[in-house]
């Protein structure tokens, strides 16, 4: 019981952090293409548009999935505890508070990691439109014509 | 390329925050957990007298039937009891009886304290006449365990009144020694002391060692510090008070 708790705990509480990296990576590396890009080399809005969002529905997946999946582990956290009170067949207070206690700190990294991953994900957005806006701008009408 | 130096980032980014997070979180476990951390027992004052005193009322439950029945019969078993205590328990017992009969006889089991101290009253002139009769030595030793049942029951008293409050006081001056919670020391000292009228305390000695220098240490001075806020004795009271150190 004692390893399925610990498999629970480290298991959610790692995939969190494995999310929590992923969406930053992506963001940082975003960031850095968009302060890169020669917009005078694409052609077409539509094959800026895929170059611009590339990657960017992950941090988006992230951000909207990270509060379930710790929610998920506070779950299987008081689940585990309850188990336990269950077999032992009396209740000890210290042990359920501290039980739920951990169990809620799931909750807790996975908004942590939630919260900014839609930041990031909104301010890339608005930076991808920003671009477009600045390309059709630019090039749009000549480059049609 | 590009990913590979953001991935980097992010690393590096993840290890600040997540030690930051440790960090934050260890010191609030600390202050928040510190009253768990740190448990204090006031234990029992001394187990000999306790004993002695359990004995003492065995003793007077038994002789009370018993006399009611048959007075020689208590002397009977006077005669080849080994403990000079007891049987003069029993005496004083009869001496009292004598006069009052009737009173002995409704007091069977009433609540312990009014029992000891109409019992210490009676017992004392019951004292006196063994004097006055041919016992003499057996009455000097009535006397001292007349003594030691009243220092006994004083204690008791002490112990139940301001057990909380002593053992509050302790708690508050008690520290986990910084270096003791960093290496994981864990045990429990047994530290005893007497406290005097005066609210002076003497005698403060280690009586059983955690096995740690530096948590005995730490015991003896939360003990002599909060000595003055200990409530004060009319009689001089012995404590023996095992403080148990635990991490979480």
């Amino acid at each position: 019981m004692e390893r399925i708790k610990e498999a629970v705990d480290y298991g959610v509480i790692g995939v969190l952090l494995l999310m929590s990296i992923i969406a930053l990576t992506v963001a940082i590396e975003r960031w850095m293409f968009f302060r890169s890009i020669n917009l005078s080399l694409y052609k077409n809005k539509k094959v800026l548009e895929v170059e611009l969002t590339k990657h960017i529905h992950l941090i988006a997946t992230i951000g909207s999935n990270a509060p379930y999946i710790g929610l998920l582990g506070t779950v299987l956290g008081i689940m585990l505890t309850f188990y336990d009170i269950g077999t032992e067949g009396y209740a000890d207070p210290q042990k359920i508070m501290t039980g739920l206690a951990l169990a809620l700190k799931a909750t807790a990294a996975g908004l942590l990691v939630a919260i900014p991953s839609v930041i990031l994900y909104n301010l890339l957005l608005r930076k991808v439109k920003v671009l477009l806006s600045l390309w059709e701008a630019e090039y749009g009408e000549t480059k049609d014509k | 390329m590009r990913i590979a130096k953001a991935f980097v980032f992010s690393l590096t980014i993840h290890g600040g925050v997540i030690f930051m997070l440790t960090e934050a979180f260890d010191s609030m476990k600390v202050k928040t957990a510190f009253e768990d951390l740190v448990k204090v027992e006031v234990s029992n004052i001394k187990f000999e007298t306790q004993e002695y005193k359990s004995v003492v009322r065995e003793e007077k439950n038994k002789s009370t039937p018993k006399f009611n029945d048959n007075d020689t019969k208590a002397k009977e078993n006077k005669g080849y009891r080994k403990i000079v205590k007891k049987t003069e328990k029993r005496v004083i017992e009869k001496e009292n009886q004598e006069r009052e009969i009737k009173k002995t006889e409704v007091r069977g089991d009433e609540n312990e304290l009014q029992e000891q101290t109409i019992e210490n009253d009676v017992k004392e002139e019951a004292v006196g006449e063994l004097i006055e009769e041919t016992q003499n030595e057996k009455a000097g030793t009535v006397e001292d365990s007349y003594d030691e049942e009243s220092m006994l029951s004083y204690q008791e008293r002490y112990k139940r009144e301001h057990l909380e409050r002593i053992r509050e006081a302790v708690k508050h001056f008690l520290r986990y020694p910084l270096i003791a919670r960093r290496m994981g020391w864990e045990g429990t000292v047994i530290v005893c002391f007497t406290l005097y009228p005066d609210g002076e305390i003497k005698d403060l000695k280690v009586e059983k060692s955690s096995g740690f220098e530096i948590l005995d240490k730490y015991a003896l001075k939360a003990i002599s510090k909060a000595s003055s806020s200990f409530p004060r004795p009319s009689e001089p009271v012995t404590i023996v008070l095992p403080i148990t150190y635990r991490l979480e």
